[in-house]
């Protein structure tokens, strides 16, 4: 049988050192799982990052793997984020994933924003 | 153990913290207090311990901005003013507020939340918030 031609192909995200390390200890369990990045309506922006654990990939999800680490991302999110880089940051009062997105039109710098009546 | 599917965002028990320096009432004249979660006074404890600084309390500024009008500012202080600042201690935690700060966080609730996505301090409950926006990830897409 013919081989298929290769056909260049960019992975939809990037992932940092940081966020590889970290993955692979959150992938570390007993029980076998799979991340999958989302991103769910809410925020003043519209969207915001969502993380779970899953079993399986959806059927549509997009599949990425960096250094041994696989992540996956929920294809209605896919035309979200695509073309970010995902990293982990920690300091002293918080740690958590930061998405650096080419797409992003606006967005609320820390989200601690509200207003009072 | 609880399902760790759903094992996001859950508010532990908090605490009304006791007032160590600096009362203040607001124009109402009742006295102005906050709660802070047993999981952030955990949390808290823990940065003392590796900072070997039993003085070091979170400082928790409001200013004007952001996208609803008012936004705070998380940090680490082991100096107050003695004129400006009220201080909450529960549990051997620190949390430092100057007063109008304070006045817009009143009977707020400090909280350490734990999310597959990441960890941080956050004021949850805030009685006297009518919109925030809840994540601090919240972003829009630039039309194409």
């Amino acid at each position: 049988p013919a081989k298929k031609p290769l056909r260049p192909r960019k992975s939809a995200i990037t992932l940092t050192p940081s966020a590889t390390q970290h993955l692979r200890t959150l992938l570390a369990q007993p029980t076998p799982q799979l991340i999958r990045i989302g991103v769910k309506n809410r925020g003043c922006s519209g969207l915001a990052y969502h993380l779970e654990y899953v079993d399986r990939p959806g059927k549509f999800d997009e599949e990425v793997v960096q250094d041994g680490v696989k992540v996956l991302i929920d294809s209605k999110a896919l035309f979200s984020i695509i073309g970010s880089e995902m990293d982990w940051v920690e300091d002293k009062i918080s740690a958590r994933f930061v998405f650096r997105n080419p797409n992003i039109k606006e967005q609320c710098g820390c989200g601690e924003s509200f207003s009072v009546g | 153990m609880g399902n760790v599917r759903t094992a996001r965002l859950s508010t532990s028990m908090p605490a009304r913290a006791a007032i160590v320096m600096n009362p203040r009432t607001d124009q109402s004249g009742s006295l102005m207090k906050i709660d802070i979660s047993q999981r952030a006074v955990k949390r808290l404890k823990e940065i003392q311990l590796k900072d070997s600084n039993a003085n070091l309390a979170l400082r928790i500024t409001v200013e004007s901005g952001g996208c609803h009008g008012f936004k705070y500012t998380i940090s680490l202080s082991d100096t107050f003013d003695e004129e400006e600042d009220t201080v909450f201690e529960e549990g051997g935690a620190k949390v430092v507020m100057d007063e109008p700060s304070l006045g817009l966080l009143k009977d707020s609730t400090i909280d350490y939340t734990t999310e597959l996505i990441g960890s941080q301090f956050k004021i949850v409950n805030n009685p006297h918030a009518t919109s925030s926006c809840g994540c601090g990830t919240s972003f829009d897409i630039k039309s194409l």
